[in-house]
């Protein structure tokens, strides 16, 4: 397989992934601003979590804030284009891995409980993490004007 | 017959140099290339990691008053808290003259921020006004419904400590204290290095019979009455307060600034009328 067909399937499996994502914290947020108890029926931690100090950020709500972080995600890897659109996305998600990290220390360390929602966004930034530093690694190698002009 | 092979035209050793020299610029670019981006991405791992780092420093560091105390292992303010009781009697829940014709039942959370402003800027008034004088009983009852909304258990802890510091007849002081170096709602504070440093800061207070009483069946009754108190009266959030006669029915205090004494002196002087 060519670099060029490999980056155009990370592509596509790093825009499923935000989707899921997108799906996720859309969920949370609904929620929220609806005052209803999460679904949570493996752990029943969603609540207590979802409820807590830590559910929101310098007053925004967390799930706003994850809605807002993959939405940016996906439309980096949807509008822009060559270095760009492996560059931004990789760095986004690593800011959101990092805010995903603090949320987890928050969940397990500091709240004692945890939401399944919480860990299935915090896997899927992860792999879109993964998948964006693999993929600007692996990205073909960009063209050299300046050489390929020289003669 | 074949022909001997012929060198390289001038022309065929200028195109091949040529192409050798766009070769070597190409790799050339391509490793820089590489590096540049081996670069980024390292660069964006290490922001990141700073990033998590603090935010997690943030989130679970404590630089506030209940960290201090748990780090120096004597809270602050154990001798204006030993003042602020002296010559009052204790007894248990209670703080002044059990024989008063009037009595006030105090609904607190130990991690409650707002039972602090009360404990801060109001008790005193009350206590000097009301319980020193002995025109009223005073009673603290522990409920502990922050933990349902955190998912900590900073309530039911200190709440069982302060039940346990009745059995000293220092609940007063324990409760007073707590309040004055309480920590961040939700952050796991309590502690036994915590509450060993409130202990500490009381004057001839067995702290380590304390830590022991608190797990007592006896202290967890009193939490248990608390619960059963404040379900009777329908009290829903903390501080709540009831006053009334001694031993008969009491009736909440309504408020609208917890750090006002005159809206709570009104709701005792009130009850001090109907009950001279």
């Amino acid at each position: 397989m060519t670099a060029e067909a490999t980056d155009r399937r990370l592509r596509t499996a790093l825009i499923a992934l935000c989707a899921v994502g997108i799906a996720i914290a859309t969920y949370l947020v609904y929620i929220h601003y609806a005052g209803i108890k999460p679904i949570c029926a493996a752990s029943g931690g969603c609540e207590i979590v979802q409820s807590s100090k830590w559910a929101k950020f310098v007053g925004i709500p967390v799930a706003d804030i994850g809605l807002a972080g993959y939405l940016t995600i996906m439309a980096s890897l949807l509008f822009l284009k060559g270095e760009l659109n492996r560059l931004v996305p990789m760095c986004l998600a690593l800011g959101g891995l990092a805010f995903t990290a603090y949320l987890k220390y928050a969940e397990f360390v500091l709240i004692k409980n945890y939401c399944i929602w919480c860990i299935a966004s915090a896997i899927i930034m992860l792999c879109i993490t993964v998948l964006t530093v693999w993929r600007y690694v692996r990205a073909p190698p960009q063209a050299a004007p300046a050489a390929a002009a020289a003669g | 017959m074949s022909t001997p092979p012929q060198p390289p035209t001038k022309k065929e050793r200028r195109d091949a140099a040529r192409e050798a020299r766009v070769e070597a610029e190409q790799a050339s670019a391509a490793s820089a290339q590489r590096k540049r981006r081996l670069a980024i991405i390292l660069g964006s791992i290490a922001a990141a990691a700073v990033i998590a780092i603090i935010l997690i420093a943030v989130a679970g560091g404590g630089n506030d008053a209940a960290s201090t105390a748990a780090k120096t292992g004597k809270a602050k303010g154990g001798a204006d808290t030993a003042a602020e009781f002296a010559g009052i009697p204790q007894a248990g829940v209670g703080l002044g003259n059990p024989k008063a014709k009037v009595t006030v039942v105090e609904f607190i959370d130990a991690q409650c921020p707002i039972c602090k402003a009360f404990s801060n800027d109001t008790f005193p008034t009350i206590n000097q006004n009301y319980i020193r004088t002995g025109k009223i009983y005073y009673q603290f009852r522990t409920l502990h419904f922050l933990d349902n909304n955190n998912g900590g258990t900073d309530s039911i802890r200190g709440a069982q400590f302060l039940n346990a510091a009745g059995f000293q007849n220092k609940m007063a002081n324990a409760t007073s204290l707590l309040y004055r170096n309480q920590g961040t709602e939700g952050t796991g504070y309590m502690t036994d290095k915590f509450l060993r440093s409130i202990g500490n800061a009381i004057p001839g207070f067995n702290t380590e019979k304390a830590m022991v009483d608190r797990n007592t069946p006896k202290a967890k009754a009193l939490v248990a009455t608390a619960d059963a108190l404040g379900a009777r009266y329908s009290v829903d959030g903390t501080p709540t307060l009831l006053v009334g006669p001694t031993g008969g029915t009491l009736a909440k205090i309504n408020y609208t600034n917890v750090s006002s004494p005159a809206e709570f002196q009104a709701g005792i002087d009130a009850a001090l009328k109907l009950n001279p």
